[in-house]
């Protein structure tokens, strides 16, 4: 295994332990707005961590701008689906959750 | 939908001044490099590329029109990196939150009132709020922002201050407080 390949190998499980606090915050958290933020956020960062370590893996560049490509695309299209999501929630009387004191 | 800030909104089919072409040209060079991505750089495709590059233009104009005004480079380059780094530290933020035993939110919702009067702009702003740490856009009105934050003892309405001011330098824009 070269440098390369454990770049790789250590990128795409950092990417996969985001990918699981965006999952144990969607089980976790108590309402829609609060687990949007789970799943918008820290999905973005853990593709992001995979499109990088499977970018090392091309041979020619322009598959690894594809891939980037594709990461912003899916970071466009998370934002704008939280959006929209979060504001059916609001117009439907959804109200955000409330810490008690 | 007005789209630029000094009103504006017409379909421009054909650039009329430097600025205007230039925003043709990077229009044009942007969809050549879509495709020559998405072909992986064979050549012969270009015979299909050309002509789709020129369609592709063209129909952008009808989405959104030629701009009239500068964008600027140092300041875009200075928002993209403030996006990246907010992009990182609020997916930290969160795994955090959600790992913790006590669950450490205190969520709240939160009226921002845009500076910003142009429509790209604030639509950027409101994407941009829901990867930035704590905030989620959850509505647009006439003239505010309704977020979502999920940590209302977070400086939530300065870094949304800060977002704005790096999208209206990047758009050469002014802000009236």
């Amino acid at each position: 295994m070269n440098l390369i390949d454990a770049l790789t190998s250590i990128l795409v499980v950092a990417g996969a332990v985001f990918f699981l606090a965006g999952t144990v915050g969607l089980l976790r958290l108590p309402d829609v707005f609060t687990r949007l933020h789970a799943l918008t956020k820290a999905d973005n960062l853990g593709l992001g961590l995979v499109v990088v370590g499977v970018s090392l893996q091309m041979d020619a560049w322009q598959d690894a701008f594809k891939l980037i490509g594709i990461w912003f695309l899916v970071l466009v299209s998370s934002a704008t689906v939280a959006h929209l999501i979060g504001r059916y929630a609001l117009l439907h009387g959804y109200k955000p959750w409330e810490k008690e004191e | 939908m007005n789209d630029q800030p000094n009103g504006a909104d017409e379909v421009v089919m054909f650039p009329r001044n430097l600025t205007q072409w230039s925003d043709m040209l990077l229009r044009l060079a942007s969809f050549a490099l879509l495709w020559f991505i998405l072909n992986e750089g064979a050549m012969d495709s270009w015979i299909l590329g050309v002509p789709v590059t020129i369609i592709a233009t063209y129909a952008s104009l009808h989405i959104s029109p030629l701009r009239s005004w500068h964008i600027h480079p140092i300041h875009l380059t200075r928002f993209l990196l403030f996006f990246l780094q907010n992009t990182i530290v609020s997916s930290f933020d969160v795994a955090r939150r959600v790992f913790h035993p006590d669950l450490p939110i205190q969520p709240a919702l939160l009226r921002y009132k845009f500076r910003i009067k142009a429509e790209t702009p604030r639509v950027i702003i409101a994407n941009t709020t829901s990867l930035l740490p704590g905030t989620l856009s959850v509505d647009v009105t006439d003239d505010e922002l309704l977020v979502h934050t999920l940590d209302e003892t977070l400086p939530n309405a300065a870094s949304l201050r800060r977002l704005e001011e790096l999208v209206a330098k990047a758009y050469g824009l002014k802000l009236e407080d």
